[in-house]
């Protein structure tokens, strides 16, 4: 399963902020992707996400696949949205 | 003192070579032209002929000459020995066979103006030949050789040792000795000790010696070379004659011409547009097969890392064993634990050091593929061939400058080698405006990691960019 959700911290998803993204994705059994209109990357790899460029206001879509994929879905959606706090 | 003795060596390759090579070209000439003498020439008795080539006889013969002795006798006492030994063979060299390069290459880096007076006397050469009517000709070069085989042909070959020989010794010997005296001119045998030895006492020069030679093998020094030269993306062209490598650089500031001249290169020519020369001796040629395929192992290795992508951090070479990762900066070591940010002080972004620069310049800790430079140039990710994902943060909080301050060198998906610039940074701008100048350096797929440590004579020490900080264990 998939969702769409836009990067709202000011920054982007620069180092710190894709730390705690793939920290997060990391703790699920689930395989995690996020993709934009152009690349995808490992949601579990922190270079893979750092190396989307994403700043705020990019659309990206997350996709999770396992059996805890609605938890880690809602998990990395309202991280986001949460803007990392 | 490591520079002369390896300077030493190779003249006398080079003498040695050269005079192989000149005494084969001259049979060959010489036998060429007795059988196939199409036109009227020097040696074929023209007596018009060789009134160009004798102002050659009496430079290599006597002024080049002169100038070594000039410059062994400005060698400081203790280096007397080797540069007896350097300026003998190119003395003899010039002599025999009319090459002039080991003498030439002796000064004219050190001393452009001993060039300048080497172009003038040679005019003077010319003209003075000209008013004794002096004809001698060469089939390679104004050499003793040379002189022998068209002895026949010669027209006052007399004067050129009695008149015109003489005055250019005593020219070249008076302006060397007095220019090299009076500026202070750093001539083989001059070099401040601290250029080539740091403060070691060794009482002698051979235990100097002994300490400064690097104990790097061949395809290493070719290694730190191509490192030194900012690395397989910076050059856009490479070749080598017989003592230097020639190259074309894509910018000549990512060139480390001081550690290329630890690495043994006796002189390195800044020509502009990134021409660049350096001088590597009777190696260069070695160097550069030896770099070449180095930049084709590294570009294709290191491009078999896929690019970003959802396969990254999975794809994990094979090696097993112990890899090391350097300093990209020069400053002090600490470990990550201090860094004055909780997400990298937790190493949720990974584990490795961090460095306090103490200037703005940060160059690649390993080989490998750089996978990220962030918009901003605060930050760069990186991964080497053994997918160790490397992330290099500048400062804390530097992401807030939004750019200012940072000049990435490096784009995304370029292949660099270890030593390479990637980012130069302004250090005052960025102490004062960020949080902190600690930079964090750590390995952010620390799943493929079964152990590191900073090694022991880099933690808690201030250390130079490139020095081994960091040693990994893969799984």
């Amino acid at each position: 399963m998939e969702k769409k959700v836009i990067i709202l911290n000011d920054q982007g998803l620069h180092a710190r902020p894709a730390g705690i993204l793939v920290k997060a994705a990391s703790q699920f059994k689930s395989a995690v992707e996020i993709k934009t209109d152009k690349k995808a990357a490992n949601a579990k790899s922190l270079m893979s996400v750092m190396g989307l460029g994403l700043v705020k206001g990019s659309e990206i879509t997350i996709s999770a696949t396992g059996e805890d994929e609605v938890t880690a879905l809602e998990t990395l959606v309202t991280l986001i949205n949460s803007k990392f706090a | 003192m490591k520079i002369l003795l390896r300077g030493k060596i190779y003249l006398t390759i080079f003498c040695e070579f050269a005079l192989c090579l000149k005494v084969m070209f001259v049979i060959f000439i010489t036998f060429n032209k007795c059988l196939f003498t199409r036109k009227k020439s020097y040696f074929a008795g023209d007596p018009t002929a060789g009134r160009f080539m004798a102002s050659e006889f009496p430079i290599m013969l006597f002024g080049l000459p002169a100038a070594t002795l000039a410059m062994y006798l400005r060698a400081k006492a203790t280096k007397r020995k080797a540069i007896a030994g350097i300026m003998l063979s190119a003395a003899l060299t010039s002599i025999i066979t009319g090459i002039t390069e080991p003498i030439e290459f002796s000064f004219i880096f050190v001393a452009p103006i001993l060039y300048i007076f080497h172009v003038c006397a040679a005019f003077l050469s010319g003209f003075l030949t000209n008013l004794f009517d002096i004809h001698l000709g060469y089939t390679f070069s104004a050499s003793i050789i040379d002189f022998i085989v068209g002895f026949f042909n010669q027209k006052n070959g007399l004067m050129l040792f009695a008149v015109v020989g003489p005055i250019m010794f005593a020219l070249y010997f008076t302006v060397f000795y007095w220019l090299i005296g009076a500026m202070d001119i750093k001539t083989p045998g001059r070099e401040d000790e601290d250029d080539d030895n740091g403060s070691e006492d060794g009482s002698s020069g051979e235990g100097r010696r002994s300490i400064s030679v690097q104990p790097v093998s061949a395809s290493d020094k070719a290694r730190e070379v191509l490192a030194a030269l900012g690395g397989a993306k910076n050059i856009r062209a490479l070749d080598a004659c017989i003592t230097r490598l020639r190259l074309t650089v894509a910018n000549i500031d990512n060139v480390n011409k001081a550690r290329l001249k630890g690495l043994g290169a006796a002189g390195i020519m800044d020509a502009g547009g990134g021409n660049l020369q350096v001088i590597f001796g009777v190696e260069s040629d070695m160097l550069k097969d030896q770099i070449q395929s180095l930049m084709k192992q590294d570009l294709s290795s290191v491009a078999s890392v896929t690019s970003v992508g959802t396969s990254v951090g999975k794809n994990v070479g094979t090696n097993v064993g112990s890899i090391t990762i350097n300093s990209p900066m020069n400053g002090e070591i600490i470990s990550v634990d201090s860094i004055p940010d909780q997400t990298f002080a937790d190493k949720i972004l990974g584990d490795g050091f961090a460095v306090i620069p103490s200037n703005g310049e940060v160059y690649a800790p390993m080989d490998g593929k750089i996978v990220q430079m962030f918009r901003t140039g605060h930050a760069l990710g990186m991964v080497s061939k053994d997918g160790i994902e490397l992330l290099i943060h500048v400062g804390i909080d530097t992401v807030k400058m939004e750019g200012r301050g940072f000049k990435a060198l490096v784009k995304e998906g370029e292949n660099v080698l270890a030593g390479t610039k990637l980012i130069e940074f302004d250090l005052a701008l960025i102490s004062k405006e960020a949080k902190s100048i600690i930079s964090p350096v750590v390995i952010t797929n620390m799943d493929v990691i079964k152990s590191l440590e900073i090694v022991a004579n880099a933690k808690g020490k201030k250390v130079n960019q490139g020095s081994t900080v960091l040693k990994i264990n893969l799984k």
